[in-house]
């Protein structure tokens, strides 16, 4: 998204036209959060029943898109730690090695965002999932660019340490 | 370029001639080449359990926008609102008080009645002399018309 978008004054939110245009990122959002399908579904309608709710008045796109990865990132975590994991067992013994591989990089990356500072992975979300450029990370988070760096750079380190304390080998 | 050089740049966003020098440092370098290749792991395990745009837009595409009812306030604004409960509780505040100076004996009064049968008012406040001012107004005065 170029930075004059971002930065471009809206008129009060049209939930509508945003449900249409950003629902595909909650989900995306909260699938990063090592959510399922189904709960990455629930995290999409709650986030914009809360956006309904609260009715916030966004004076850019950036504050806009701001408030809906943190609300939609708070809600994966609480969905995240209320969840029963799938039994592995079950995967196992059906002979789907990869259904085992899946649900268990879901658990470790899952693990690794629920327990990051709330900056770490909101910067995690807006550089690796959106792709935006550590200027807009920043802008997003109030912080400066080498302090949106630092938080992108320890939540990859999070991640990174969460698949290595589990397999003993980068992930 | 060295290694802390190197490193603070594994994750920035790179024009080509720096990104070139940071691979040509990495590939002397097994220390930072093994940082770099699981920063990327890393970020690989992030965007793919993200998925694509276009698979996100199938996965919801059946989704609708959430019906959210909105019961407004009978008063009107919610400051309003919560201004009249305040006052109300300051109201329910004061009525109750006032109740409970009327109704309530105080406990010096309740300690030192005596036994049914002496209903002469001196009679019933026998100690009361004993420390005047502690007793409400209208304690007082039935002492005191009791001495007389």
């Amino acid at each position: 998204m170029p930075a004059d978008d971002a930065r471009r004054t809206l008129p009060p939110v049209d939930a509508a036209t945003l449900f249409e245009t950003a629902r595909g990122l909650v989900y995306r959002w909260s699938l990063a959060h090592g959510l399922r399908h189904e709960q990455a579904l629930d995290v999409v309608q709650e986030t914009f029943t809360r956006l309904l709710g609260a009715r916030p008045v966004f004076g850019t796109e950036a504050a806009q898109i701001a408030w809906l990865r943190r609300t939609a990132s708070n809600l994966a975590v609480d969905h995240w730690r209320k969840s029963t994991p799938l039994p592995l067992v079950d995967h196992a013994s059906s002979g789907r090695a990869d259904l085992v591989e899946l649900e268990e990089s879901r658990r470790r990356l899952g693990d690794a965002l629920r327990t990051m500072p709330e900056n770490q992975r909101l910067a995690l979300l807006a550089k690796i999932v959106e792709g935006r450029t550590f200027s807009r990370v920043a802008s997003d988070l109030g912080v400066s660019v080498p302090t949106a760096k630092t938080h992108v750079a320890r939540a990859l380190a999070r991640v990174r340490d969460a698949f290595e304390r589990h397999s003993g080998a980068p992930a | 370029m060295n290694c802390d050089q190197a490193r603070e740049l594994l994750i920035d966003d790179l024009d080509p001639v720096r990104r070139a020098a940071i691979d040509a440092h990495c590939a002397a370098c097994p220390a930072c080449r093994a940082e770099r290749d699981a920063l990327h792991a890393a970020r690989a395990v992030v965007e793919r359990a993200a998925g694509t745009d276009a698979d996100a837009r199938i996965a919801t595409a059946n989704l609708r926008l959430p019906v959210v009812t909105h019961h407004p306030s009978a008063l009107g604004a919610p400051w309003l609102a919560a201004a009249a409960g305040i006052a109300l509780a300051f109201a329910a505040g004061y009525v109750f008080r006032g109740t409970d100076r009327r109704d309530t004996p105080p406990p010096s009064l309740a300690s030192t009645q005596t036994p049914a049968g002496n209903d002469s008012v001196a009679g019933r406040f026998v100690e009361l002399s004993a420390s005047p001012r502690a007793l409400p107004p209208l304690a007082r005065a039935m002492l005191s018309l009791g001495r007389r």
